[in-house]
């Protein structure tokens, strides 16, 4: 019998990004592998830092609105909304409804836009090019509503505190129902490209799963949560703006695994269309801002709010101290929460899935980085 | 080059000196066009116009894009092997060429012989063979590098090769029995006679295998785990630039043209027409030429033209999940057509090898009409 | 036969897709030739700010520093003198456009308006014009001074692009291009 030889291996230390394509930004992994399986993951942030908190000490609430745009860009809208509704609280301003029906629609358009990013760059990093394109061509679709709205495509400064900058113009209403009419077909055909697709399946089934608890002491939000059968949504938890008064389900997922957040995010598409079908609908006509002097001051006191954003949780907490800006705002970002959950559920995964796990968080490096 | 032969006059070696000359220069302006209309192809796909920049049409744009390439620094990596790192696309370019050697671009009609440089006895074997040297080429591109991404792609490279390699030899075992040659001419021959006599008919299922086959072979959608952009930054070649680079761009696109000129060779009846020629044609030496070599060019183009299309939809296989591809179901499947096509070859007719798959996919369409469906995950509203 | 079910199952799920890309094939292209075609803006597009003139060719600024004051990134630089006739002359009105986001704040708060319409942004003293092609060669190029913001808000003011819906702009940018490149060396 031949003499058995003990091969020595050894680990090896990949350091994947901060320039790598599919880090979604400038994320930078330090993985230990033991060939392509995962023994470890630390995360480096930081690379896209802009000091967004600080500049909110030095910007007055007229003027920060334009900026928090940046902080998380392909949500724009919801940042800008946040940082709006908590000034609003803290001095008690009354928003005029259509303001609120307005920001609704907005904030259901804004989702399905980021959805529609997180599927093409999703596929993309599984390898696949057509649906990138798709994605893109409807997003488009969405970014021009946006445009016609408030002239620009992807940092709006739409919200402002005491309402919206800018009224719809009267095309509007005709576009978004087109796009309505149109998009339920588009996303039959993003489903039949991949939903079935064994390859795909193959790819996201029984990958990167997590319990419900696991991702709870992690504070996990947002369709990651939801994947897991809990059934977590502000919208619903806590409805803010007009999501009292419309009608739409928080479906959620079975087995907390990719496939799960794909699905999730597919169905959610469709639940916001309804959002913004009602949103039409009930557009109660009025002012869209109330009128403040031209240096707003907020009263002293503070507020948190957070907002369900595509991504999850996005909050804010905001001191103010009875001058034209704010004494302190603490942004909370869901993808902060999701890049320190990815240590957890890398481990013993292959490279391969890095991607298809990462992805499938949809974290977006400069919420992150702020 | 029978007819060419007896009309030079020239000895064996230097015609296939020449022949050799005519590949490697008639094969790089195919491999550009090839470059261009997968760019285009792929616009077409997702609405966009595909290069339309560089001359008329965008026309011109692989070679203003080679230009860029050769005129490019040429960089090796600190640390980096020399010898291997300088080898390494000379030994992946060599085989994607080697491989004409026994490809008929065409024939001359009546007894005037194809159009091919060697009429090897071992034919296929010979390709299979050559080609699977690429992969020694993708393991010192990837080692030489002294990039862990690269090396991790060449590693799944050879993991990869080695895979695929067995279920492709396996899918050309059934034809070698059907036709009795491994030589291709004598297989493109064993298929005369019309459409009906094509391989891919007799062996509808060893086509398929091939065609996955073929894919891994070549690197790319859904099989492309060696380079895998969005993981491995392009794995082996993450490190090659300027016509190093160029040379493995080549080799890709002239492999994938020789995959696809073999399964024309071995499936699709080679040069033949899928109907009897007409007199006229059979009759002209030079117009059989043409005819022939039209038919099998409109073949490979349109296999080429599928493994495009496929990048468009499809994503990529994660590298374990290949090898279980290959391993489970590819080799099994290949083995039991084997067995069937050669209980039939013994004493049945070749279609019946076609009618016995036929039935067992009619079978399994009948299981999945009825077991089916609820597997399907949904959301829980 | 658990495994010929799913290989069928995946064979006809990849056919399907493959359908659907394909039938994108025989769509038209969604692609804008950008520098040959131009999408059309619609009328409340933000682009560089830039001062309309008014019939006499001059700007109509007061000289309030209202905008100076809200920009958020502080990119507007404004000089007044008093002249002889004790009236607020503007000597020099600079929007950096290397720093400018094209937020709109300038022109919200500016309180010149036309007289139908208060409300009306075309009627504002600064004005976000429909012009977004500003690629320089420095960051000084990009250093708009007066006769600049004027040219710009001449040829691509709201008020401008309302009369013109949905025309091919080129020959009017080539226009502005060479305007803006005398005004700068001069």
């Amino acid at each position: 019998m031949p003499e058995l030889v003990e091969v020595r291996t050894e680990g090896m230390v990949l350091n994947m990004g901060p320039q790598h394509p599919s880090t979604h930004g400038v994320l930078r992994l330090l993985l230990r592998l033991d060939g392509e399986v995962i023994k470890s993951c630390t995360p480096v942030i930081g690379y896209l830092h802009r000091g967004m908190e600080k500049l909110a000490e030095h910007r007055t609430y007229v003027q920060y609105p334009a900026i928090i745009d940046r902080f998380e860009y392909l949500t724009a809208m919801f940042t800008g909304v946040l940082y709006a509704m908590c000034a609003e609280r803290i001095a008690g301003i009354e928003v005029p409804p259509r303001a609120i029906w307005m920001r609704t629609l907005m904030l259901e358009l804004n989702r399905i836009a980021s959805h529609l990013f997180w599927l093409g760059t999703y596929l993309l990093d599984l390898g696949a090019n057509g649906l990138l394109f798709y994605a893109m061509r409807d997003r488009e679709l969405i970014l021009n509503l946006f445009e016609e709205v408030c002239g620009a495509r992807l940092l709006y400064s739409y919200a402002c505190v005491g309402g919206v900058r800018f009224d719809n113009p009267p095309s509007f209403e005709r576009h978004v129902r087109e796009f309505l009419k149109i998009f339920l077909d588009r996303i039959r055909d993003y489903e039949s490209i991949v939903t079935e697709n064994p390859v795909f399946l193959e790819r996201v089934q029984e990958v990167g799963c997590y319990s419900p608890e696991l991702a709870l002491q992690y504070a996990v939000s947002g369709p990651p949560l939801r994947s897991t059968g809990i059934r977590k949504d502000l919208r619903k938890d806590q409805p803010y703006l007009a999501y009292d008064q419309v009608d739409f389900a928080v479906p959620i997922g079975t087995k907390g695994d990719t496939l799960d957040r794909y699905l999730l995010r597919m169905a959610e598409m469709r639940e916001s269309l309804k959002i913004v079908e009602q949103c039409l609908d009930r557009l109660p006509d009025g002012n869209i801002r109330v009128k403040l002097p031209n240096v707003v001051k907020i009263p002293a006191g503070e507020a948190y709010l957070a907002l369900e954003s595509p991504r999850g949780e996005v909050g804010a907490y905001m001191v103010a101290n009875g001058t034209d800006k704010c004494y302190r705002l603490k942004l909370r970002c869901p993808s902060f929460n999701h890049v320190q959950f990815l240590p957890v559920i890398l481990l013993g995964e292959r490279i391969s899935d890095v991607m298809a796990i990462f992805g499938s968080l949809d974290v977006i490096l400069p919420e992150v980085d702020r | 080059m029978n007819l060419l032969q007896s009309l030079l006059n020239l000895p064996e070696p230097l015609m296939g000196a020449i022949g050799a000359l005519l590949i490697t220069l008639g094969m790089l302006p195919v491999a550009a066009m090839l470059v261009l209309w997968e760019r285009i192809f792929l616009g077409k796909l997702t609405q966009r116009p595909g290069p339309n920049r560089v001359g008329p049409r965008g026309l011109l744009q692989t070679i203003a894009d080679a230009l860029k390439l050769l005129t490019k620094e040429d960089f090796t990596p600190k640390d980096a092997d020399r010898i291997l790192f300088f080898l390494a696309p000379l030994i992946f370019i060599v085989p994607s060429f080697l491989v004409f050697a026994v490809v008929p671009f065409g024939h001359f009609g009546g007894t005037h012989g194809p159009v091919l440089i060697a009429d090897l006895r071992t034919g296929i074997f010979f390709m299979v063979a050559v080609f699977s040297l690429h992969t020694v080429g993708i393991l010192m591109a990837g080692w030489a590098s002294n990039n862990k991404y690269s090396l991790l792609g060449g590693i799944r490279g050879v993991a990869q090769a080695i895979s695929y390699e067995l279920p492709l030899i396996f899918s050309f075992l059934g034809i070698l029995i059907l036709s009795g040659s491994m030589s291709t001419v004598d297989i493109i021959k064993a298929q005369g006679g019309g459409l009906h006599n094509w391989f891919f008919l007799a062996q509808p299922v060893a086509f398929l295998v091939y065609l996955a086959c073929s894919v891994a072979e070549v690197n790319r959608v859904p099989f492309d785990i060696p380079e895998a952009e969005s993981e491995l930054v392009s794995g082996f070649n993450t490190e090659y630039s300027g016509m190093r680079f160029a040379m493995f761009f080549l080799a890709e696109y002239v492999s994938l043209f020789a995959t696809a000129a073999i399964a024309t060779i071995v499936f699709l009846g080679g040069w033949l027409a899928p109907f009897p020629e007409p007199a006229v044609i059979t009759g002209s030496t030079l117009g059989y030429f043409f005819w022939s070599a039209g038919w099998f060019l409109l073949k490979v183009f349109t296999l080429v033209t599928l493994a495009m299309w496929v990048r468009g939809t499809l994503p990529r296989l994660r590298a374990d999940q290949l090898m279980d591809f290959a391993w489970k179901f590819l080799v099994p499947v290949v083995l039991v057509n084997l067995f069937v096509t050669g209980l039939l070859a013994l004493w049945g007719r070749w279609a019946v090898a076609g009618g016995l798959w036929l039935a067992l996919l009619l079978w399994a369409l009948y299981g999945q009409s009825r077991a089916a469906k609820a597997e399907r995950r949904q959301v829980v509203y | 036969m658990d495994v010929l079910t799913r290989a069928f199952q995946g064979a006809k799920a990849i056919a399907e897709g493959l359908a659907t890309t394909f039938k994108h094939v025989t769509r038209s292209q969604v692609t804008i030739g950008y520098p040959e075609v131009r999408s059309e803006l619609p009328a409340a597009f933000r682009g560089m700010p830039g001062l309309p003139p008014d019939k006499s060719g001059n700007t109509t600024c007061i000289g309030c520093l209202a905008c100076a004051r809200v920009c958020p990134p502080q990119c507007i630089f404004i000089t007044t003198s008093k002249g002889e006739d004790r009236k607020l002359r503007i000597d020099d009105f600079i929007v950096d456009a290397n720093l400018c986001i094209m937020c709109g704040l300038c022109e919200e708060v500016c309180p010149v308006t036309s007289k139908e319409d208060k409300t009306d942004y075309p009627g504002r003293a600064i004005q976000l014009t429909h012009l977004y092609e500003m690629s320089a060669y420095c960051h000084e190029d990009l250093v708009f001074h007066l006769p600049q913001l004027i040219a710009i808000g001449q040829e691509f003011g709201r008020q401008k692009s309302k009369d013109l819906p949905g025309q091919p702009r080129t020959a009017c940018y080539s226009r502005l291009a060479v305007h803006v490149k005398e005004l700068t060396r001069g």
